[in-house]
């Protein structure tokens, strides 16, 4: 096992490439993740999850290689039209949101699957790869991508910055906002765009399957630890750059292990441990405070 | 200052949801400088109506205006007090953020000024939620929360202030302490519209009612127009 120091020095370029890379993702996502999981859609992210990769695969298809820029076109284009029919099938009265979710998932996931077994039987070599999205592979990132995923990162970040008010106002109380004269749907469609956008560079490090979990365990875990939502956004993403860094250093160090896996097994353990000690919030000190009351009562 | 003038008028308003229609046919206006109760039975149309007012509902078919204007371009004008079920208790945040949200301007990057945060303080103050400022909202009583939203909308100092059932579920201090910043607000030109339930007190708190049962059953002032026959009218076939 190579050591932490070794890793930390960054002395590796492609230690350093990949590092940077999925420090950009996991604080974008950390980030805009706060609203999805405030807004109570935490799932609509995972169904983005699962929706994006028609989005890669019909860019392959169409530009007959794995161009990072085509790809991240295709996949906020097909991920955009999941979120916008679910919005439209939970709409219709009988049809739950959670029921929209899991159609529209299961929709774009099989069309996706569909893409791909045609790209296997159908086209050249390069198609190698694409199987990457299922569950990521931030080794392979290349220079370019790299590009990419940082600007991408830096709009999401700037975003989440300079409307923080508006997005707060509008996820907070959507009927006051609007009765002011926010602009509602517009900042809706935004919080929307910049969620899709961190799930789209996001499936590069760590895959389809586990993107909820970088979008949502932050915010999850920090919601434990305090009532104020800028401080959330803070400690979400100290969370996240805290398992981002121990989780590539895993993969760096255990020979043939993934970097995104890792990841989010550091971000439940925090996740956990903040469940079980948080201040007020968590079990062992309201087992605490309980205990306490009934002696004294 | 003009009392005679009005404040908001509607003209031949319908509003459905879905099948349902919860207005019919609603002609009223609204005069400015006023304490005004929205009363009706449950399912009457009392919150649609607001919200109407305000733009947050789609009328079918009908005309609102505020101070002559159209709404979309009166939003300056209104503050909303919202029904407490329709805030989310959950959400991160405190007494002063929500307070203070009252002073963002709905520009896309506005900042909070050193006056918006003195304002906002002295607000706190006269509503009795200072030493309060840096709870989670779900942290308060009942009359507590109310007083935080109501502190928001009075941060706007808007013109017209909508407030949807405040007195539901709260202390009786925290009512009057509410009835009496209203009437000081009143007494400055204000005009505040409140969804009201509780019959036993309209004539006591309000210059003048709207009594509505999907239809408008009588408006004007309320010794007049709060009589037992227009009540009688208004609930039929309800036991008050």
């Amino acid at each position: 096992m190579s050591s932490f120091s070794e890793f930390i020095s960054l002395e590796d370029p492609t230690v350093k490439l990949v590092l940077v890379g999925v420090l950009m993702i996991s604080i974008s996502s950390a980030l805009i993740g706060n609203y999805a999981f405030l807004r109570k859609r935490a799932m609509i992210g995972d169904a983005v999850a699962h929706s994006v990769f028609p989005g890669v695969c019909l860019s392959f298809i169409v530009n007959g290689e794995k161009n990072p820029l085509m790809i991240l076109a295709y996949s906020i284009i097909t991920g955009l039209i999941a979120m916008f029919l679910i919005d439209v099938v939970s709409k219709h009265k009988r049809v739950k949101t959670e029921s929209a979710i899991g159609i529209v998932l299961s929709l774009f996931f099989g069309l996706g699957i569909v893409m791909l077994s045609y790209i296997q039987g159908n086209m050249g070599s390069q198609q190698s790869g694409l199987g990457h999205f299922f569950f990521g592979q931030a080794a392979s990132l290349s220079e370019q991508d790299i590009d990419v995923i940082s600007i991408v990162s830096l709009v999401i970040i700037v975003g989440v910055v300079i409307f923080y008010r508006g997005f707060k106002t509008v996820s907070f109380d959507r009927s006051y906002a609007s009765a002011r004269g926010y602009k509602v749907v517009l900042l809706e469609s935004l919080i929307s765009i910049l969620t899709v956008m961190a799930i789209a560079i996001g499936i590069n490090a760590v895959g389809i399957v586990l993107m909820a979990a970088l979008l949502l365990t932050p915010a999850s875990s920090a919601r434990l630890w305090t009532s104020s939502l800028s401080m959330m956004m803070l400690l979400g993403v100290m969370f996240s750059v805290i398992s981002t860094v121990m989780g590539t250093y895993m993969s760096y160090a255990v020979d043939k292990s993934p970097t995104g896996p890792w990841i989010v097994v550091f971000l439940s353990v925090i996740a956990l441990g903040s469940i079980l000690i948080a201040p007020k919030k968590g079990v062992i000190p309201r087992w605490l405070s309980n205990a306490k009351n009934k002696k004294h009562g | 200052m003009d009392l005679n003038k009005k404040c908001v008028s509607i003209e031949n308003l319908n509003v459905f949801y879905g099948d349902k229609q919860a207005l019919k046919d609603v002609n009223l206006s609204v005069p400015q400088g006023k304490m005004i109760a929205i009363i009706g039975p449950n399912g009457s149309g009392k919150s649609t109506l607001l919200k109407s007012i305000m733009g947050l509902v789609k009328p079918k078919s009908g005309r609102i205006s505020i101070c002559g204007e159209p709404i979309q371009r009166a939003k300056a004008k209104i503050a909303y007090v919202p029904q407490k079920e329709s805030v989310d208790w959950d959400f991160p945040i405190t007494v002063k953020e929500v307070v203070r949200m009252g002073r963002y301007s709905n520009k896309l990057f506005a900042r909070i000024t050193k006056e918006d945060k003195a304002k906002s303080q002295e607000i706190m103050e006269m509503l009795e939620i200072e030493s309060l400022q840096n709870r989670h909202i779900s942290q308060l009583s009942g009359g507590q929360q109310q007083r935080v939203f109501l502190a928001r909308a009075l941060a706007q100092e808007a013109d017209i202030m909508f407030l949807d059932e405040p007195f539901a579920g709260i202390d009786a201090s925290s009512e009057l302490k509410i009835i009496e910043i209203a009437r000081s607000l009143r007494d400055q030109g204000k005009t505040l519209i409140f969804v009201h339930h509780a019959l036993n007190t309209v004539m006591e708190y309000f210059d003048h009612v709207i009594m509505l049962n999907n239809c408008l059953i009588a408006d004007g002032a309320t010794q007049n127009t709060f009589t037992q026959e227009n009540i009688n009218a208004c609930f039929a076939g309800i036991k008050i």
